[in-house]
């Protein structure tokens, strides 16, 4: 889902400060959150943060957004790969019981089959456009605003004047269509190997 | 195994990664694995991470900032201050205070806070002053035996030690204002139409200069909680009520505004964030805002808002520190 316009990605290659910090901004909670799901909060924001450490001391050009998105989710995709590959990260895990070594194991398997690609990027934005055209006008607006538009339930049950409950139920609505409609496209996002 | 538990299973996967089910389930096939393993990696990439707060982000960015960048040494107690502000001491010495008491020379101490940056200064009598935005105050190295006097252009938060026999005085332009000891704010930059001083504890008295030739001053009163906004122009004298944005923006640096025209708003932006708006379409100097507006957020992110938060958006270009506002192109 693109956020940053052409104006702030050409700041972002002259290093402008104030440009990183508005990618910064959108990019840190959505990566910590991808992160969250293979390695534990805390790992996750401290690999977030190299990633950005990374950009900074590089200074990378990116010709559009989803190369600026292929960049850093690849980047945070290979930190935390190299993060669990450590045997003592291994068994702090599943000593710690933060994941069973069942689970340990299928989070890298994930990770290395994930494609980060700016083309994978590319295909899943337009899954995602074709997906929300099919959903009830209320519930695409909702799920518009909460998942794309990052405002936070209660933001999104002012907006609309319902219940945060009401918004919730929407949002698994839609994300159950996703689920349903993605179905057909998973090998989109898949390298099989 | 039902899809639903599989993916419930993904969902909270971040707090509950242990579940023997689902290990069974995943190990019972290869089919099995690949399936949860596409949903698991689609359910990552779908993460806005709206549930990441503000202040985690805050906190990492300078966290990511202080390990990319030389450390700087904090100058000012504001922790949202994003630059060590730049403080320009001039010891004028020479210079004479008080036409009276032409004996002593006295050392005068000027700090400006250039635009975009915050700081404080202890005064010579402990008194602590607050400075934001293109601020210069002006004070003797030492106070003279019978009052403090300052001079202030631009906008400070004083904390001033009660000292009954010395009035702490701060001179706006021809006007000032005289206290004993109190917490306020004076916002008063010389080209801004009005003067404004806000109280928040003891009592402090603002004076007036009268017509152009008289030495005389007309003294207002001002109550805890209240505010004084003096019109240049006409002389005239308002009351109000504290702002209700008051400590917010003096203890963090955010700006609450109510129906305020785009044309003054321009005028804080220019100085919270140290650059030049130029309206290229007048009509939109007109326009009215509410919302509020923080010190450590940027420019980019700061005109974004505005621009989503008006019906008619509007479009602007960016050329070194110039702002240049347009209408939206067809």
């Amino acid at each position: 889902m693109k956020v940053l316009s052409s104006d702030i990605i050409t700041l972002l290659n002259q290093n402008n400060e104030a440009a990183f910090d508005v990618a910064f901004s959108i990019y840190f909670p959505r990566l910590v959150a991808f992160a969250k799901q293979y390695v534990f909060e805390e790992d996750a924001l401290n690999l977030v943060q190299d990633t950005f450490i990374t950009m900074l001391n590089r200074g990378p050009v990116f010709s559009n957004e989803n190369q600026l998105q292929g960049y850093l989710y690849t980047n945070v995709k290979n930190n935390c790969l190299m993060f669990l590959r450590r045997e003592k990260v291994r068994k702090k895990y599943i000593d710690y019981k933060i994941s069973s070594e069942t689970q340990f194991n299928i989070n890298i398997e994930a990770l290395e089959s994930l494609n980060t690609s700016p083309l994978a990027f590319d295909e899943i934005e337009q899954i995602i456009k074709q997906t929300l055209d099919t959903l009830p006008p209320r519930c695409r607006e909702i799920f518009i605003q909460s998942r794309m538009e990052g405002k936070k339930n209660a933001e999104v049950a002012a907006l609309f004047d319902i219940s945060e409950k009401a918004v919730e139920a929407q949002i698994t609505k839609a994300l159950k269509v996703f689920k349903i409609a993605l179905k057909d496209y998973l090998s989109l996002l898949i390298f099989f190997f | 195994m039902e899809k639903e538990k599989l993916i419930e299973s993904i969902i909270s996967a971040p707090t509950k990664n242990n579940d023997p089910e689902i290990d069974a389930w995943i190990n019972e096939s290869s089919e099995n694995r690949e399936e949860y393993i596409q949903h698991k990696n689609l359910w990552a990439i779908m993460q806005t991470g709206s549930e990441i707060s503000e202040l985690q982000i805050r906190n990492s960015l300078s966290l990511v900032r202080q390990k990319t960048e030389p450390a700087k040494p904090p100058i000012s107690i504001w922790n949202l201050m994003k630059y060590a502000a730049l403080i320009f001491v001039t010891l004028l010495s020479g210079y004479l205070i008080g036409k009276i008491e032409v004996k002593h020379e006295v050392a005068m101490n000027e700090v400006f806070v250039p635009k975009g940056n915050r700081s404080s200064v202890t005064l010579p009598d402990g008194t602590k002053a607050w400075i934001n935005n293109g601020t210069k105050i002006t004070y003797p190295e030492k106070f003279s035996e019978k009052e403090r006097v300052i001079e202030l252009e631009g906008e400070g938060f004083f904390d001033v030690v009660h000292d009954k026999a010395h009035p702490f005085i701060v001179k706006v332009g021809e006007n000032r204002v005289k206290v004993l000891g109190t917490k306020f704010a004076l916002v008063a930059y010389p080209e801004d139409k009005f003067i404004k001083a806000e109280l928040i504890s003891g009592k402090i008295e603002f004076d007036v200069k009268g017509d152009n030739q008289s030495d005389e001053f007309k003294s207002y009163f001002i109550e805890p909680s209240q505010g004084l906004v003096l019109e240049k122009s006409s002389g005239k004298v308002t009351e109000s009520k504290i702002s209700d944005g008051f400590y917010d923006y003096w203890q963090n640096g955010v700006y609450q505004f109510k129906d305020e025209s785009f044309e003054e708003l321009a005028k804080k932006i220019e100085r919270i964030y140290n650059v030049e708006v130029t309206f290229n379409d007048q009509s939109l100097k007109k326009r009215l805002f509410s919302g509020t507006l923080s010190v450590s957020d940027n420019i980019f992110s700061l005109m974004e808002v505005f621009k989503s938060a008006t019906g008619e958006p509007f479009a602007y270009t960016y050329q070194g520190n110039h702002i240049y506002i347009n209408k939206q192109k067809q």
